[in-house]
């Protein structure tokens, strides 16, 4: 494949991504056009859990407006996105699925959910005098969800396969012999400091928020700010137990691989676009502790599954554990 | 940081330990301010008692290359203890090599004086 048709396969990719938001959104803006001596004005825009119309009360134009722009917003978002996760191509095989695929279909399904309830808000203000009378039709979640699976099915199925330039992990780091005598601890920390300071900036948020406006919203964006503490570091451990993370600045909660389970470990250069972001990532075939991208411990365990942390100067830690396998088998 | 010891070897543990800790600062791989792993963890992680690992550490503490405060734990002293710490393993492998051919401890120090005075 030339580097023509990768880049032309990124576009594409970026494309089918976008669409569908655009999509998603015509047809609310489209009765919002067409339909104009059939709406109240204000038109109601916010519902609550009961479908009564409870806030954000706007002009048509301003409405349309709104519309398009969460339509372009949520395409460039997704296109972005699509477009430069194919371009993190990796020489490790981290999961068996087709990740691009996968994302392809998530943003159908976004698109889809957003269409309907859009549809169903618009639809919510049809022939009623004032925007407060407007109640959300009972159909607008079934039909968010059903065009949902629709869409992702069949965005999914539209995707462009992901070309497999990336191989099986490539040799293993050389096994580093042990002693039946002997111990070992090979340990390294690895932090991030944008993460770090992010997590501040929600905790501080979460309180401002708690003292001055609600403290339910508070107590969720602190906990948040919690979250990403917890995932802004962590300790790696190699040692007869086998590989022990240890995330945070407590140093809890840990995540253990035992020694027994460890078929081989290599080292690979990994981004966070493979995982879907930072943090403790599941995706299919491997779990992940993702804190920044570049060079990775990736171990393969006896089911096949990988787990991956993204630690410097592993090669020792993975020679370690290729000779730890070595002795228990 | 990589710790490795052997229980069958005639060196006590917590010299060992201290050795590989010494030649994590000698070649890098520990710098200024840098934390070392907590008592309690590597013992736990060498499967070894926890006196053993501080003593290992304040063996450290008293050649000048780590500081150990209590809350915050062993870390390497700031200013460059990798020179520090190679001469002083160099100095422990010459009273090892000159005791293996029975050098008597005055005979060490002359070597040292010696060498010091030609230098």
């Amino acid at each position: 494949m030339t580097s023509d048709d990768v880049s032309l396969t990124r576009d594409w990719r970026g494309s089918i991504a976008a669409g569908p938001h655009l999509l998603a959104v015509a047809p609310s803006i489209a009765v919002l056009l067409a339909a104009a001596d059939r709406l109240p004005d204000p038109i109601a825009l916010h519902f609550d859990l009961f479908g009564t119309a409870n806030g954000l009360f706007s002009s048509r134009w301003a409405a349309i407006a709104l519309l398009a722009g969460l339509g372009v917003g949520l395409a460039l978002l997704f296109g972005l996105y699509a477009r430069q996760g194919s371009r993190l191509g990796s020489p490790v095989v981290v999961s068996s699925w087709d990740l691009g695929r996968w994302f392809i279909g998530l943003s159908w399904a976004m698109a889809g959910l957003l269409g309907g309830v859009l549809f169903g808000v618009v639809a919510a203000n049809l022939d009623q005098p004032t925007a407060t009378a407007a109640a959300l039709p009972g159909w607008t979640f079934p039909l968010g969800l059903a065009l949902a699976v629709v869409a992702g099915a069949v965005g999914a199925l539209v995707a462009p396969r992901t070309p497999s330039t990336a191989s099986e992990p490539g040799p293993t780091a050389p096994a580093v012999p042990l002693g039946a005598t002997e111990q070992i601890s090979w340990s390294r920390s690895v932090g991030s400091h944008w993460l770090l300071v992010l997590s501040a900036a929600l905790l501080a948020t979460g309180v401002v928020l708690g003292v001055t406006a609600n403290a339910v919203a508070g107590a969720i964006v602190a906990l948040a700010g919690a979250l990403v503490l917890l995932l802004g570091s962590v300790a790696v451990t190699v040692d007869r137990r086998g590989l022990t993370l240890a995330l945070g600045p407590l140093g809890w909660p840990r995540v253990r691989v035992p020694a027994e389970d460890v078929v081989s470990a290599t080292v690979a250069d990994v981004s966070p676009g493979q995982f879907g972001g930072w943090g403790y990532r599941i995706v299919p075939g491997a779990r992940a502790v993702i804190i920044r991208s570049g060079p990775a411990l990736v171990v393969t365990r006896r089911s096949g599954q990988r787990f991956v942390v993204t630690v410097d100067g592993a090669t020792t830690a993975a020679g370690l554990l290729n000779g730890l396998a070595g002795t228990k088998r | 940081m990589l710790i490795r010891v052997d229980t069958a070897r005639n060196v006590p543990l917590a010299d060992q330990i201290a050795a590989c800790v010494r030649r994590g600062i000698a070649d890098g791989s520990a710098r200024d301010g840098d934390r070392l792993p907590g008592a309690r963890a590597l013992a736990e992680s060498l499967q070894v008692s926890i006196h053993t690992v501080l003593a290992g550490y304040q063996q450290l503490r008293d050649e000048g290359l780590i500081d150990l405060r209590r809350g915050r734990g062993a870390t390497v002293r700031d200013g460059a203890p990798a020179g520090r710490a190679t001469a002083i393993e160099l100095a422990r492998q010459l009273v090892t090599t000159a005791r293996r051919i029975d050098l008597t401890d005055e005979e060490i120090v002359g070597l040292v004086q010696t060498a010091l005075r030609e230098s």
